[in-house]
């Protein structure tokens, strides 16, 4: 401590051992100050908060400069909801002291949340705003407005107050008490809420008495005890009703749990067992894929095999004569027996012999080919004669169409006979068909040039289309 | 017995942010120490002005009897 005049450090004296000044009086003022910041401290460490506020503002009557009061007042009207009593006094706090100040913390943890600050402000607003309604006897409105804000700022011991008035007035003593409960959780000895409290048991008593039925269901005084420093308010018990209630709440919980597993266990297991059939789908076809390309193959490869055995059936039946079939060697045989015969009869030999084709004499032996060639040469000279005979004797008869047949044949034999060409030309040009007939005529003066058929033929081609 | 409106009159509005300054502005920061300072100052004022009264007299009281011894 100093001496209020020079500044000096004061000794136990009454007096400055400086300037010689008394300090008596003045060391008991400071005494004071310090005897109600502990008063004030004491009170707050137990929630006390509405009596630490009365004997820190006692202690700054005393000394201003009391630090530690002012920094606790600060506090503690930030723990009531008042955050612009708070910061009024840390900021006074904080001119007084400048540096090594705690003050400095507390405005930095404010002002470096403004959302919070702004939703304090917010509260403070809705809360006059409530105030206002009050005014106007609009209590529902009131109620409304406090709600709100109570909800944002949990510690606003006059908005509790109000809101348990406003319930008081509204005859709603139950929720009245609830929130002076709350307002008391907060400052455990406010006079003010404690009367309220008083109030509401006092009407619930009254009103009970009334109607002889229980209005309330919580306890109409307060438990609390003290723990330590610490003032514990036992929490508002409610009996937990059992009966009709126990059972229902069992149904419900069952219903909840088979929702729950329908809505959120059936479906994953119901995923999982549906992805694994997909799997075994998947592999199940995947053999079954296999096994039927397998089959088709096998089926390919037999009937391949089945062809081809045919193939060889044929040509062993061919060969063998086991099918029915005649070969080109059964036709010069039959060709060369008729020949023995009768040599003259070359025309049943010609016609056993036009069945043996081109293809087969290339790749033929050559005895079959020296034979065949034999037998053709002797016979196709006498059938062509032969041919020629029958053609007139169909011509003498008019049957130019026989005719045809008949000299086409011995034209096919002896291909060095213009006047074969030439008759074949007359009988097509007897029987109607002239383009023919001028096609054969044109070939005659084109194969024999130079010859009387070719110059008959020249006449006889009519130029008809 | 509550009354409503008598209650009501105890709660007044709560000091927004933007009334900070005023509200520190406005509080009455006189304690018992500027008291007690005052009055000391009033004293050692009064013991001052007491004294110069005393010597004054003193010195009228000196003049007078110096007047009188002198007188034949």
């Amino acid at each position: 401590m100093k001496c209020y005049q020079c500044g000096n450090r004061l000794s136990q004296e009454d007096f400055c051992t400086g300037c010689g000044a008394d300090v008596g009086l003045y060391k008991k003022i400071m005494a004071m100050s310090n005897y109600y910041y502990n008063d004030g401290l004491a009170k707050a460490n137990v929630r006390d908060l509405s009596g630490a506020v009365i004997s820190l503002k006692q202690s700054l009557k005393y000394n201003k400069r009391n630090m530690e009061a002012r920094n606790l007042l600060g506090l503690v009207y930030f723990e009531m909801g008042e955050v612009v009593m708070a910061l009024s006094e840390w900021i006074i706090s904080k001119n007084f002291e400048p540096v090594k100040n705690i003050a400095d913390e507390y405005i930095d943890a404010l002002h470096s949340n403004p959302t919070k600050l702004d939703n304090i402000d917010q509260t403070l607003k809705k809360y006059n705003q409530a105030l206002q309604y009050c005014y106007q006897d609009s209590k529902d409105l009131a109620i409304i407005q406090l709600k709100k804000v109570l909800s944002i700022n949990k510690n606003l011991i006059s908005g509790y107050q109000l809101l348990g008035l406003l319930y008081i007035c509204t005859g709603d003593y139950d929720n009245a008490k609830r929130t002076l409960f709350k307002a008391l959780s907060v400052d455990t000895s406010n006079t003010t809420t404690l009367g309220y409290m008083k109030e509401v048991n006092r009407l619930i008593r009254e009103k009970e008495e009334k109607t002889g039925k229980k209005v309330s269901q919580l306890p109409l005084e307060t438990i609390s005890y003290q723990n330590g420093n610490e003032v514990i308010i036992q929490p508002v018990y409610e009996k937990e009703k059992i009966g009709y209630s126990s059972i229902i709440n069992i149904i419900m919980g069952l219903l909840i749990g088979v929702a729950i597993c329908w809505f959120l266990v059936m479906p994953a297991r119901m995923a999982e067992q549906t992805q694994l059939n997909d799997e075994k789908f998947k592999e199940v076809s995947e053999q079954l894929a296999s096994e039927q390309a397998s089959k088709q193959e096998i089926e390919k490869s037999l009937s391949d095999n089945l062809n081809k055995m045919d193939e060889l059936q044929r040509k062993y039946d061919d060969l063998t004569g086991a099918s029915g079939r005649r070969t080109e060697l059964d036709y010069l045989l039959e060709a060369a027996t008729a020949y023995v015969e009768d040599p003259t009869d070359s025309l049943t030999v010609m016609e056993e012999m036009d069945n043996i084709s081109e293809d087969y004499l290339e790749t033929a032996k050559d005895s079959y080919k020296n034979l065949y060639n034999a037998l053709k040469n002797d016979a196709a000279s006498l059938a062509s004669d032969e041919y020629i005979e029958n053609a007139k004797s169909a011509v003498k008869a008019n049957d130019y169409k026989t005719a045809i047949e008949e000299y086409t044949k011995a034209w096919l034999l002896d291909k060095d006979n213009s006047d074969v060409l030439m008759n074949l030309a007359h009988c097509y040009r007897q029987n109607g068909d002239t383009k023919k007939a001028d096609e054969l005529y044109q070939q005659v003066i084109d194969t024999f040039p130079d010859t009387q058929n070719a110059m008959d033929a020249s006449d006889y081609i009519t130029g008809e289309e | 017995m509550i009354n409503f409106e008598d209650e009501l009159r105890k709660f007044h509005p709560s000091m927004e942010i933007e009334g900070v300054e005023e509200a520190v502005n406005n509080h009455d920061m006189t304690d018992m120490t500027d008291i007690f300072l005052a009055m000391m100052r009033e004293k050692a004022d009064a013991e001052v002005q007491a004294r110069a009264q005393g010597q004054a007299q003193a010195q009228a009281q000196m003049e007078q009897m110096m007047y009188t011894s002198q007188l034949p």
